[in-house]
Order: structure tokens, then sequence, then C-alpha cells
């Protein structure tokens, strides 16, 4: 077992402790989830265990061996796989095998063995003599899993291992690790989506280097036993807006659009008789079961509750019934390989449309060519009318970016930014001085008006980008992964500014990873080896993966079912 | 402590990167090229046809013969001038190096033996170009004076003096003979130190170091794993080096391959030290190669004696100059080139440069990391 | 029109804010550019001076220590040492213990007194120093010429050997004592214009490829011409306010005076830089990390700066070499910063100069615009 003994963990330049005075115990033969939002102390409570990082005061020990004192004894019996990637890229898949088998010394002798059934149970083998660099995100986290269970540790402790891995791969790096775990084993799993916290045995939450639960994933949502609700009936038209109403009322904890229908959770018991109609205006309402993420955002306070409304400033270049964004026909080829084929989707005003696809998939491509990023090779975008063959430069100046990446200028200042991205989409200067002010209060800077952007928070970075992608008035908003990295609450409140652009009848593309995400669109395009396999609304998707086996099958089930499918029919 | 197998894991990927990562393989294989060839070609110091300007104000045959003798000099390229404002227009104006003006009452003057019958006007803001121009010029007068003295008079006694000069180990005086060996240097230390400390600070830039750490290995292991490619590989640039400057370049090799690989590996020894010494500290692509290039490449370009004179230098930057092992290891190619191998001189040298690589070693060891 | 010059000046300003408030490149601007005018002040130097030499004296009788006397001139040499045979001054050479010896043979009196034949002295250099053997063979041969030329006067008739002493009058221009300082450090101005003015551009798209802002400027309204304009012009603002600061200390810290007009000095100067940044800016937007860049960057600069005729003179370089040196701009600044600045050149001299800057600047800068747009395809 794992000791954390009255830990705690400073860094230099911080004002408070990335780990404060934890001590706790974790338990071998469990998978445990390490939970929280960015900047918890998850990252610092893995490289402490791995003796990478030696604790301020406190002490952590291993299987009875103390982490920065016997540090090669602990390594030993250590696998570890850190979040950025811990494979060699220049390196082929066998030889970042044999590479960590010598490291971690494993006898010659059962190198072929073990080798062999790693490859098998990754699904690597076909492509041993491929460099790791040509592998895609799964497969190359599968690999680095593949290289720090290659000695059959005691320890296993993974950073984020699921970051920027599509729902089929990470699904299938479950299973791995699953199989892997024997009484044993302590398996750490450090993970900020809260659909996978939910598969751990036990959680760890964590919250500004403090604890704030420890128990299994249904225990913290046990509390919230009769008290989340779905609302359902709510047209389209009105549900964003119902939304936010929502959320204002005292007795609402937090509020997400699920499909068709919205989730909400109460700050007591639902009462069945009264509830529709005193505080749902007499929507059908049933309650549901308690998630793990219910349980989250209710320990941390709950969804932010404020209004998110700016009017908007200029009017829409495109009129109602016009579609905003036209992908038609998009093609993009490198050299032989067909990245993106003939690509084709609407999004009128006023619609969130997301873009899902596995790794590697072509839905960057895709979205790319919609931004003007790339040239199609065959193929046109349409952003409010203008091509983006023919006047890529006003098609451009009609959309807002928000790349995936915090990708403004770290050394200025918020207001230099805003003011910079202000005059390059050519407001006039008093117009631009208004736009930013208004930026300023609408997302809440003006603390950090004249704090470089580099060295803000995350959360404010990302409302910075928005604020960024927003300021000019476009007609549409391209989100690219917009929120990974970011906390539940924070992707709350991100996602309330999002709905309130589309209530005012900016079309909004997005890509994501995270499923719940994918509820809060309109319609969903599912892209899958350059082509578009499917497009509908979230129900629509959902309906065509319902089996007799599967009921009511969830957005990643259907998501994968379509996957599977698709490849299924390529490879006939 | 040290496991074999595990050293010779980690220097076998460390190659494979090398060899597939084409920026790496540029630095190790293409720069040393162009470097060689840029210092047997683009740099020499030998004056030939070096651009002269002659005002022939005066066309006696006395003032010919001497203009001829000038222009059929090899070091010369004469270009004529009626009149002295031209060719004095002529050097402010970079067009000519010198200016040599011979004036209308040259003959009389050559005749009665006035002091200076012709004037040399050498264009000093290239310093070192003036000083070579100046010492051809007077020494092709004199000679030309005294050809021209002997044919008249028959009178051979008026210098009392003869210098026979004999260069030894580079009879022509051949820069390029001294040039190319120094090359290596620098090339070493774009190769021990810039390399290694770039391919280094990627590994942590990367997040593969994070990786790497959480095995059981240990802090030499780690420090011979990242030293000991680089160090061959090196090796495999400084005899890329020595090849191509002996046969394709032309310079002489009267040493011995043992002697070169011996002091190559000894200033190898202190470069890669240095490399991973600042890889570990950096840890910062550019930052390490900011570093690199200021504490290796230029000192190596500058404080090692190849191009400028260490003798001339102010007393305290000589100083600095025993610190950099450039200094000692040019002293080595140049006599292992050009004179042979002199073990007293090389013992001496290679030792001052293990002195310091012991130093940097140490340093390096104990600033590899363990953790992060 | 309007809204494109709107833009670039959007560009020149935002450049020029993360400069000024970035520390980083603040030291990369200040710090080295003074640093090392300092150390190469020093540093670069050519002359031979201090040299430990060597004497064996066969000579008996007084014309040999005499000889030796007006021989040793400081600081040219340092130190004389002894020795008694060729032996012991060969292994001397060998060990770098000396760097030249003079052996005087023992009929050196009898020949100068008899004055029916010259004397013969020898002078060993060592080779390893080829440019230093050459610089001290040349020193020597001029002592040895002279005081051949005072005995001769004293001893034979001075009419019956006209001219023969007098030799040529050498008259050094713009730098009469050939002091290498006053030489070298007008071509370190434009050396370390030519390293930083690389520096701010090489990585500059380079940079923002990698943190990712370079894609929120692609999607911006700009025209790859109007980004590449911009980062040119802030880039070679940045690089001048860097040159100026080296000149200024060039000037008046070590007081080598310009002797041409600074505004035609700062003319080009300015020209110059454009040039060098398109270069830059070229290696910057053809790579796709920033290590490919500064590789770029090492690729272009050793090259550049020593076929510039920086160290050794151009006419020097096989013609096929020199051929190439046509196509760099730092050659053309190189000779321009010394003929300004020790020379006052002609501004007629000037304009051949200028024009092939003028065309690597044009070149690079629509390969840069052209490449820029090759990488969004």
């Amino acid at each position: 077992m794992i000791v954390f003994d009255s830990v705690e963990k400073s860094f230099p330049k911080m004002d408070r402790p990335a780990l404060d005075a934890l001590s706790i115990t974790i338990q071998p033969g469990k998978i445990t989830g390490l939970v929280g939002p960015d900047g918890a102390g998850k990252t610092t409570m893995l490289r402490l265990v791995a003796g990478l990082i030696t604790p301020t005061s406190g002490r952590v020990t291993a299987f009875g061996y103390d982490t920065t004192r016997q540090t090669r004894r602990v390594r030993e019996i250590l696998g570890y796989m850190p979040q950025k990637f811990g494979v060699y890229e220049d390196l082929t898949v066998v030889e970042n095998l044999n590479l960590y088998a010598k490291l971690r010394n494993l006898p010659r002798r059962r190198r072929r063995e073990r080798f062999e059934e790693l490859l098998e149970f990754t699904n690597l083998a076909r492509f041993t003599k491929r460099l790791a660099r040509r592998l895609s995100g799964g497969m190359k986290q599968k690999l680095a899993l593949a290289c720090a269970l290659i000695t059959t540790p005691k320890i296993l402790a993974l950073d984020e291992p699921c970051v920027g891995v599509d729902p089929l791969s990470r699904r299938e790096l479950w299973q791995m690790v699953r199989s892997q775990v024997d009484s044993e084993t302590i398996v750490l799993w450090s993970t900020s989506y809260l659909d996978e916290a939910e598969l751990c045995d036990e959680t760890i939450l964590l919250n500004d280097g403090n604890l704030v639960f420890v128990g299994a994933p249904k225990e913290l949502a046990s509390g919230l036993k009769d008290r989340v609700v779905r609302v359902s009936g709510v047209s389209a038209e009105t549900r964003r807006k119902y939304v936010s109403e929502l959320l204002l009322r005292p007795e609402i904890i937090d509020a997400t659009i699920q499909g068709s229908s919205i989730r909400a959770t109460l700050n007591r018991p639902f009462r069945p008789q009264t509830d529709p109609e005193t505080l749902f205006d007499g929507y059908s309402v049933a309650p549901t079961a308690p998630r793990f993420e219910d349980g989250f955002i209710e320990r941390l306070g709950g969804a932010t509750k404020r209004i998110f409304g700016a009017e908007r400033r200029a009017p829409l270049t495109t009129r109602n019934d016009e579609n905003v964004v036209v992908a038609d026909g998009l093609t993009k080829k490198f050299g032989d390989f067909v990245a993106a084929s003939d690509i084709s989707f609407q999004i009128k005003p006023g619609v969130i449309f997301g873009l899902l696809g596995a790794n590697g998939a072509g839905k960057s491509t895709t979205f790319k060519m919609l931004c003007g990023l790339l040239k199609p090779t065959a193929g046109d975008g349409y952003v409010g009318g203008a091509s983006l063959r023919r006047s890529p430069s006003s098609a451009r100046n009609r959309l807002g970016y928000m790349a995936q990446k915090f990708s403004l200028y770290s050394d200025l200042t918020v207001r230099q930014n805003l003011n910079f991205y202000g005059g390059v989409y050519g407001l006039a200067i008093r117009e631009r001085g208004e736009a930013i002010g208004r930026a300023l209060d609408e997302f809440d800077l003006q603390r950090y008006a004249d704090v470089k952007a580099g060295t803000i928070p995350l959360g404010y970075k990302q409302r910075l980008s928005l604020a960024v992608a927003t300021l000019h008035s476009p007609d549409a908003l391209f989100l690219d992964e917009p929120t990974s990295g970011v906390d539940p609450i924070a992707r709350r409140e991100f996602w309330n500014r999002v709905n309130q652009y589309a209530s005012q009848g900016v079309a909004v593309l997005v890509t994501t990873h995270f499923m719940d995400e994918a509820e809060y669109c309109d319609r969903l395009a599912l892209i899958l080896d350059g082509r578009k396999i499917a497009e509908g609304t979230p129900d629509d998707l959902k309906s065509l993966a319902t089996s007799g086996e599967r009921p009511d099958p969830t957005l990643e089930d259907a998501f994968i079912y379509l996957i599977q499918r698709g490849r299924n029919e390529g490879g006939r | 402590m040290i496991r074999i197998e595990r050293l010779t894991a980690l220097i076998w990927k460390e190659w494979l990167q090398v060899f597939r990562d084409p920026s790496a393989l540029m630095i190790a294989f293409l720069l040393p090229l162009i470097m060689i060839f840029l210092f047997g070609y683009g740099l020499s110091l030998d004056a030939t046809s070096v651009k002269l300007g002659v005002a022939l104000e005066d066309s006696s045959p006395t003032a010919r013969s001497f203009f001829n003798a000038l222009d059929a000099s090899r070091y010369f390229s004469a270009r004529y001038y009626t009149n002295r404002a031209d060719a004095e227009a002529g050097l402010c104006d970079g067009d000519v190096r010198a200016v040599l003006v011979i004036p209308n009452d040259f003959s009389k003057r050559v005749e009665e033996g006035t002091l200076g019958p012709a004037q040399l006007l050498v264009d000093g803001a290239d310093a070192n170009t003036a000083l070579i121009v100046e010492n051809y010029a007077t020494a092709a007068y004199a000679q030309w004076s005294a050809t021209r003295l002997r044919e008249l008079r028959g009178l051979d006694g008026f210098n009392k003096i003869n210098l026979e000069t004999r260069t030894i180990y580079n009879p022509e005086q051949s820069s390029r003979n001294c040039l190319v060996p120094g090359s290596t240097a620098i090339v070493l230390a774009m190769i021990g130190t810039l390399l290694t400390c770039m391919v280094v600070a990627r590994e942590w830039e990367r997040g593969t170091m994070e990786a790497t750490l959480a095995t059981p290995i240990g802090r030499l292991e780690m420090f011979l794993g990242k030293m000991i490619p680089y160090f061959l590989l090196g090796l495999a640039a400084a005899l890329e080096n020595a090849a191509v400057a002996r046969y394709v370049l032309g310079v002489p090799f009267r040493g011995s391959i043992l002697a070169f690989v011996y002091a190559s590996g000894a200033f190898l020894f202190v470069a890669t030290a240095q490399g991973v010494l600042i890889s570990s500290v950096c840890r910062d692509q550019n930052l390490a190669s900011q570093v690199a290039l200021l504490s290796s490449f230029l000192p190596n370009y500058i404080l090692s004696g190849v191009l400028f004179e260490i003798d001339a230098m102010p007393k305290a930057l000589q100083m600095i100059t025993y610190l950099f092992p450039a200094r000692y290891y040019v002293v080595c190619l140049q006599t292992i080139f050009m004179a042979g191998d002199v073990w007293s001189l090389l013992n001496r040298q290679i030792g001052c440069i293990a002195v310091i690589g012991v130093v940097f070693c140490a340093a390096a060891i104990a600033k590899t990391p363990r953790r992060l | 029109m309007l809204h494109s010059v709107r833009r670039v000046w959007r560009i020149v300003w935002k450049e020029a804010l993360i400069a000024a408030g970035s520390h980083k490149m603040r030291v990369v601007l200040i710090a080295p550019p003074i640093l090392q005018t300092i150390i190469f002040a020093f540093a670069l130097s050519m002359d031979v001076q201090n040299v430990k030499i060597g004497v064996c004296n066969r000579d008996a009788g007084v014309e040999g220590a005499a000889f030796l006397k007006a021989f040793f001139v400081k600081p040219i040499f340092k130190e004389v040492v002894y020795y008694f045979s060729d032996d012991e001054i060969k292994t001397a050479i060998e060990r770098r213990e000396i760097f030249a010896a003079a052996i005087i043979p023992s009929d050196f009196s009898q020949k100068i007194l008899s004055g029916d034949e010259a004397a013969e002295i020898q002078l060993l250099l060592d080779g390893r120093r080829a440019n230093a053997a050459a610089i001290l063979g040349g020193y020597v041969a001029r002592i040895a010429q002279t005081y051949g030329a005072v005995v001769a006067r004293e001893r034979v008739d001075v009419r019956s050997t006209p001219a023969s002493v007098s030799g040529l009058t050498v008259r050094r221009w713009f730098n009469p004592n050939l002091l290498s300082r006053q030489a070298f450090l007008p071509c370190l101005i434009c050396l370390l214009a030519t390293t930083v003015a690389m520096i701010v551009s090489a990585l500059s798209i380079a940079r923002e490829r990698e943190t990712g802002t370079f894609e929120q400027l692609l999607v911006a309204p700009e025209s790859p011409f109007e980004i590449v304009l911009g980062k040119t012009i802030s880039a070679v603002m940045l690089a001048t306010c860097s040159t100026l600061l080296v000149t200024a200390l060039v000037v008046w810290g070590f007081k080598i005076p310009l002797q041409g007009p600074f505004w035609l000095m700062f003319a080009t100067m300015l020209l110059y830089l454009i040039s060098v940044v398109s270069v830059g800016l070229m290696i910057s937007a053809a790579s796709a990390t920033q290590q490919q860049a500064t590789l770029g960057m090492f690729l272009f600069l050793p090259p550049a700066i020593m076929l510039s005729g920086f160290a050794t003179p151009i006419e020097n370089m096989p013609s096929w070499l020199q051929c190439v040196t046509i196509f760099n701009p730092v050659r053309w600044e190189m000779s321009l910063m010394r003929g300004l600045f020790l020379r006052d050149m002609s501004a007629g001299a000037i304009v051949p100069h200028v024009v092939p800057l003028v065309v690597v600047a044009i070149l690079s800068f629509s390969a840069s615009c052209y490449m820029f747009k090759r990488r969004m395809e």
C-alpha cells in the first residue's frame, strides 16, 4: 500500500502549496482515481509516489519504501506513465518496448514472451516496426501503457492517460488496465474526465491541494439521491434560455442540457407533487439516478449563478434563414493520403454543431479548412456567405476562433491582447475601446486586465480566449476542443456563455472529446477515416445505436457503436 | 552500480534518435563538412593577388620596369591609374587595397638616390591585409632595386645582411594548413556541446525524461548514457574532418591517428560533459542552445588561437583562455597535423584538457537529475 | 488600403509591446551585443606581439651582439632565450617553447667587417601558426634590411649605393598605426547587427507556430503579406535599436570616429537590416519548430560571416567562392561599414554595394510570403 503521511508540497513562486497536509492510505487490488480540476494536485501526488519530486514536509511510503530515501527500490516496482508522452517518438514500437525492458531489468529470456503478450493485448502487433511518432494518439497511449506495464509493476501510476484520446481507445485502455489489477497491485489513475472517475473502484477527489472526498465513486453522489431530476419537453428554441433561468433559482444547484432534456440538481429532495409546477413551470419532470459529476459539482459549491448575456453589438450579416457555415464537399489530400473526403454540412444561425471523431479521423482537418487554416484540395467552405477560397479575408472576418491550446500572446497583458485582436479585426479605436471595456466586464477579467496573459489562471485564460474570439461580434464561432483541461465548474460557465451567443443567432462549430459536451450540441456529425458517417441530433445518433441489449444507450455507446459499424463497412 | 545492459540500451536509443532526426544529423555531419570547407577555401590569410592601384605618373623605362616587376608578382593584381587623385579615390572607395604612387620624377630620384622615390599608400581599414601588403611591396621593391643595381653596376655589397627565413613544418606559410586543423575544435564544440545539450533538453521538453527517470536508473548510468553516444559521434566527426582535411584539402597529416584520437577524445570528454551539464541545468532547448553558443562555440572561435593571436591579447583575456580546453586542443591539432607526434608537448596539453574535463564531469554528474 | 496599413501597424505595435515587456528579449537585445563588443575589441587582433624568440649566436665578434641588440624590439618580442645548437632550437620550437629563432653564423662579424659579401642570418619560424609566421617574417626582414643599410652606410661608400637604402615611403591611410581594434570594430557593428537581426527574425514565426498564436493570427483577416511585412518592420526596428547601441559604444566608448556622414551610415544600415531580417523570416517561415529555425540560423550565420571578408579578404578566396559571396548581404555591409567608418567612401562607390542588398531583401521577402502561403496548403 501507499501511505501519504501529512505530506505538504510547495513550489517556489506559488502562493499556496500544491498539496496541503495530505494524509491518505491507498490500498492494493483496486483502481484508485485521482480526480479534481486543473491544478488540484493530481500530478504532484503521482510524482511524489514515483520519487520524481520530494515532499516539502511529511513522507510518502510505497510498500514500505520511503520514496525519498529508497527511490530506486520504489522505482523497481513502479510503472509510470507521465502526462506528456512517455514514449520516444523517434523509436519504433518494438524499440520502445526493448528500451524500457532493459531499463527496468526485465530478464532477457522473459522478454519475448512478455512483448508478445503486450503487443497482442494492445493490438499493436501489426505496427511493431512503425515509429511511435506515426501512431495515432490512442495507440501512442497504449504503447506508453505497455512500456509502463513491461515488468508487471506493483504500482502503476498513470497521469491523465486519456487526454486527447477518443472514447473508443479510452475504453480499450481501461480494459487493459483492468486486466492488470490483481490483489497485489495499486493502480493510480489521474483524470479530469468525470465519467472516467465513475469507473474507478475508489476515488480521491482533490481541490486546490486539499482532499475533498475519498471513497467509492458511488458514495460521492449518494447524498444526492432523489435530488437529481430530468426535465423533458422543453422545445429546442427555448431550452438554452430555460437552463440559465433555472440556474438562477435558489433551489437549483446545477442545470445542464442533455440531448433534448435538461438535467438539474436540487439543494433538497425533489418533491414530485409540487415541484414540477412551482419550480419547473409545468414541464414533465422525473427523478433520475445521480452521477459522479453531480456529486462533484455539489461538493465544489455548485454551478456559477449569474446571467451571461451581453447585448450583441453588431447585427448578423447573415439572414436568419440562411446557413451561416457551409461545408461543401470539402476534401483534403496530403500526397496520397486522404485526410478528408467530400465532407458537407450546413449550420444555421443559432445552432451549435458538434464535430466528433476518433483521433486522426479528419475532424481537425475539416475544422482547419473551414476556418481558413488549410486550403481544401477540392470543395469549398462558406462563412457568412463568403467563400473561403475566393474571399478568405472577408470570410475570416466573420468568424471567431478559439484554439485548443491557449494561443494568445503570453507576454502581452490581457488588455493588450484584446486591443491587438480588436485592431486586427479592424475595429476602429473608439469602437474597440468600448468593446474591450464590455468584454472585460462580461468575462470578469477586470482584475487581470493589466496582468500578462501567460500568468493568469487557466480558467481565466479560457475566458480571455473566448473574449478575443467574440470581440468583433462574428457570425460564427469556431471552438476547437475548447474545454480540455478545464474543471467542470468552469466548463459549465463556459457553455452558458456559448449558449448565450447561440441564442443571439451565432452559429457555433465545436470539436470535442467529452461526450457530455456533445450533449450540449444541437446537431452532431461523426467523422471516420476522413468521411462523414453520421449526422443528426444527439438523440438521433443514440437511436441509431439502440438495440435489444442496449435499450437506452449513452452518447458514448452510440459513438463507439457507429465507429465500429463504420469500420466494419469500410473493411468490407 | 552500473548495469551494462541498461547503459547500452540508453546509448543505442540515443543513436537511433540522432539518426532519425534530420536536424540532428545535419548538426552532426553536414555542419562539420560545411565548416571545414569554409575554413579550407573561404578563409585564407595568405594575400595572393591583392588589388593594388598603381598611379604611374612617370613613363620612363625605369618606372615601367618597376611596374612590370610588381605586375609579374603573384601577390599583386595591379590596376593602372594615370594620376594620383584617381588612385587615391579608388583607395577611399575600397576598390584597391593599396596604391603605389610612382611620381613623374621617379627615375630621377632613383638615379640620385633620394629617399623614398615611390610612395605606397595602404588602406589601414583592414589592418591585417595592410600589413601583409606592406611587407610584400617593400620586399618587391628591395628585390627590384637589388636586381637593377646588379645589372647596372655589378654591385652587390649594398646590403650587408641577407636574411634567410625558413618556416618549418609549413614552408609555404599556407594558412589553410593551420586553419583547417583548427576548425576541428570548433566543429567538435558544436557536436559535443550544442548537439548534446539540445537533444537532452528536448527530452525534458517532450516529457520522455520524466518516464525515463521513473525507471530504476542510476545517476551515473544516466550521465554516461547521455555522454558516451555523443562522445563517439564527435569522434567520428573528428575523423571525418581529418580525412577531408588530408585527402580533399591536401593538408599534411604528419602525426599518428592514435595521437589524434587521443587528443580529440580528451577534448570531446570536456565538450560532451559540458553539454550534459548545460542541458541538466537549462532543460529548455532555446536557453540551452544560447548558453552553448556563448560558453562553447564563441570561446572556441575567438579564444582558441585559431584565428586571433592569443599572445597579442590583453593579459586578463590571456588568463581566461587558459580556462577553455580549445586553446590546448588547437595546439595539439596543429602539431599533429603539421609537426607530428611531439609527445612531450601533446601530453602536457592533453593533461590540461583532462584537468578541465574532470571538473566538468564532476559538475555534470552532480547536476544529473534523479528527480524532476 | 487604409485597413491594410492599420493591420500591419497592429502587428508592428504588438511585436514592439512583446519585446518591451519580455525580460528575455531585452536581455538578448542589449547584453550580448555590448558584452561581445567589449570582448571582441580586446580579443580580435591578428597583430603579432609578445613573441618568445630563441637565439643561437655563434659569432664571437661584436657585430653579432650589436645586431641582436637592434633586433630585439618591443612589443614584438617579449623574451629571448639563448641556445647553443640547432638541435636545441629545433626541439624548443617543436615543443612550442619558442615561436621563432634567429641563428647567427660564426662568420657574421667577419663578413660585415670585410664588406665583400653580405652576412647571412637564419630565421626559423614555426609554421603551425602560418599567419603569425608570415607577419613576423616581414617584421624581421625589415629590421634586418634597415640594420644592413645602416651598416652599409657606415662601412661602405655611401654614394656607391644609391636608392638602395631608401626603399619605399609607406603611408598608412585611415589607420596610421594599423590598430586591429580600429579596423575591426566597424566590422563588428556589422557582425552584431547581423546576429541580432537574425535572432529577432528567425525565431519570430517559428515561435508563434510553436506556441499556437500563429493559428489565431491566421484565422484573422490578415493576409500573409501583411503579417510578413509587420514582422519585418518590427524586427528591423528592434535590430536597429540594438545596432545603434553598439555603434554608440564603438564611437564614444572606443573612440573610433565615424568619417562618413551619419545619415548615410544609418540609411545603409537600415537597408542591410531589412535584407537580413527578410532572410531570417524566410528561415522562420520555412521551419516548423524553433529548433529547426535555430538550425537554419546556424547554417546561415557562420558561412555568411566567414564569406564576408571580415577575417580574411574576399579576393583570397577561389573565384567560384567569390561568386557565391555576391549573394551574401554581410559582405556588402561589411565593406560599407569599413568604407563609411574609416574611409569616407564616396556616394558613387556605395551604389554597387546597395544593389545586392536590395535584391536579397526583395527575393527573400517574396520567398517568405510564398512559404507562408504554402504552409497553409
